[in-house]
């Protein structure tokens, strides 16, 4: 089942276009990683998705509901924080937990409160004097409590120290993950979330520039180390991108035909982010 | 625990010091100027002044001492609903509370209910206990009248109480499309919101006058900001006209077609409220 169909979005601020012709398509089970360079219509996107920005354009269905008249239908099965800045500072912890056990009827107060007991959050504590660790370990209870059909994540760890970074997905895997769940992520780190994807799309300039299964990024491109005398027949291929590196030329593919590669070159699987700079880099 | 218990007690925990702690700190302080005027023997010429207008008798002294109440009342609500939509896109909570499944028709009836109809209640509350101490205390100190009970009965401050409340909610309703208003511009403008709230009615006056040389948006205005339901309480005070407590003065206003014109202007309003209030979360 597709739990979210986006085709064409499109959203303009004045006069610049943050979606511009925006596809995604997210199905049941899927870690849909959405990963674009600072600026490239990621936040947009998502708010889009959860209903909290009107598009302009384009044909939007999550859940099958429409996201922006039916938001508060839509959050009864989404769990979605937009970023942990925005948790109200004013309001101690333990009643921010009360009031989301209030409205929103799939989340876990105990189990809520049962995480935090195992952190340093205080639930006296007011959410505006946590650390910025702790206002992520809050964050992450509040979401990880909540069986949503659809996780959606806006740069979760955005300002965080790796340790606090890596022990985010851990949980969000270990924990949260299930069948029938989704989760869309959207990050500028591609490292830290590239093993716990199941797909990937990329973004730039408010469009998607290439949506995969993690699993046929191996089968479709392909990365190709030689050395510098093998340019021209490497160039001839078309890739998307060559360069030259110390020991030699690095190029990558889309589709290559391997049969047609020149002698003395190695072939190899490349990384989410290779690939990343590679298609998005082209025109750069 | 309900979605709407969720809402109304998320915004008590917001207000509470301006809708709860502020009218019984306001009790407190009233209560200790009660102790100390009783001193000078102020109680005494309350309590034996004579039932013929003159402005020193008991009900008239107690019905000035609410008026403190509904001015911080009045203050309280203004700013807790100016607020009320604009504060949590200041400090961008508007996302937060977004990402629940609340609906934006339950968030602005959510930040309204409670200042219109729920903390009219508490003022009553602290006005009436407010005037039963200073009773006690004045009777106490002076030893005069016909005893505690007979000076409770005499101010008619229990045997008022129910119109007290009814006028009170009634006026909540009269005012409703001032209260609507300030939701409104609450939810709609990004910056300075008190100089919108009462700078585009008094512009829109202005041009209106200048254009037409009509009188229309003062004049709701004027209406809507009448204190039609608390008018009786306003000459006892100034006049000490006793005889103005009545239900036919709380119940006058709901005979009155600017009243339901009012609640449809408050509908209207609000609606467009809520339709700020969906667009609020853009970037």
């Amino acid at each position: 089942m597709t739990l979210v169909a986006a085709r064409g979005l499109a959203k303009h601020y004045g006069r610049t276009a943050a979606l511009d012709g925006f596809d995604l398509t997210v199905e049941e089970g899927a870690i849909v990683g959405l990963i674009g360079p600072n600026g490239s219509g990621k936040t947009t996107a998502f708010r889009g998705i959860t209903g909290l920005a009107r598009l302009d354009d384009g044909e939007l269905s999550v859940l099958g509901l429409d996201p922006y008249r039916q938001r508060a239908e839509l959050m009864r099965q989404t769990a979605y924080i937009a970023d942990v800045g925005t948790l109200p500072r004013w309001m101690k912890v333990r009643d921010l937990l009360q009031f989301v056990a209030g409205v929103h009827p799939a989340f876990d107060l105990a189990q809520a409160q049962a995480t935090l007991a195992a952190t340093d959050v205080q639930s006296s504590a007011r959410v505006g004097a946590l650390s910025k660790g702790m206002t992520v370990q809050l964050h992450l209870a509040l979401v990880m409590a909540t069986s949503a059909r659809l996780l959606v994540l806006d740069e979760p760890t955005l300002g965080l120290d790796l340790l606090y970074r890596r022990r985010f997905y851990e949980t969000l895997l270990e924990d949260y993950f299930e069948e029938g769940r989704s989760i869309l992520v959207s990050t500028h780190e591609i490292g830290e979330i590239e093993h716990i994807l199941t797909d990937v799309a990329f973004i730039d300039r408010g469009r998607r520039v290439l949506q995969a299964r993690v699993d046929d990024l191996s089968r479709r491109f392909a990365k190709v180390t030689g050395p510098e005398a093998a340019e021209p027949a490497l160039q001839a291929l078309q890739p998307l991108q060559l360069r030259r590196t110390l020991k030699g030329i690095e190029a990558l593919y889309d589709g290559l035909d391997a049969s047609l590669l020149p002698p003395g070159v190695t072939q190899s699987a490349p990384d989410l982010s290779e690939l990343f700079v590679a298609v998005l880099g082209g025109d750069r | 625990m309900s979605a709407w218990r969720a809402l109304l007690r998320r915004e008590w925990l917001e207000h509470r010091a301006a809708l709860l702690w502020a009218p019984l700190g306001l009790a407190g302080v009233a209560i200790a100027l009660g102790l100390f005027a009783s001193t000078f023997d102020l109680g005494r010429l309350a309590v034996e002044a004579e039932h013929d207008g003159d402005p020193m008798h008991l009900p008239s002294v107690l019905a000035f001492l609410a008026l403190p109440f509904v001015m911080l009342y009045l203050a309280s609500a203004t700013f807790v609903l100016l607020g009320a939509l604009y504060d949590e896109r200041q400090d961008r909570s508007v996302l937060f509370w977004k990402s629940q499944p609340v609906t934006d028709l339950q968030a602005v009836l959510s930040k309204l209910l409670p200042v219109v109809l729920l903390a009219p209640l508490v003022t009553i509350a602290a006005i009436f206990v407010t005037q039963l101490v200073t009773v006690v205390l004045i009777t106490l100190s002076c030893n005069c009248g016909t005893g505690v009970l007979g000076n409770l009965a005499e101010a008619g401050i229990i045997g008022n109480l129910p119109r007290w409340i009814f006028g009170f909610l009634t006026q909540a309703l009269w005012s409703l499309p001032i209260w609507s208003w300030l939701l409104l511009v609450s939810a709609a403008v990004s910056r300075l919101p008190v100089l919108w709230a009462i700078g585009v009615p008094a512009m829109a006056a202005f041009l209106e006058w200048l254009t037409f040389d009509s009188t229309v948006i003062a004049g709701l205005f004027e209406t809507y900001m009448e204190p039609v339901a608390l008018v009786s309480y306003l000459q006892l005070s100034v006049a000490g006209e006793t005889d103005s407590v009545t239900w036919a003065m709380a119940i006058a206003p709901w005979g009155r077609l600017e009243l339901w014109l009012g609640l449809a202007l408050s509908a209207a309003l609000l609606a467009a409220a809520v339709y700020c209030r969906r667009r609020n979360g853009e970037l």
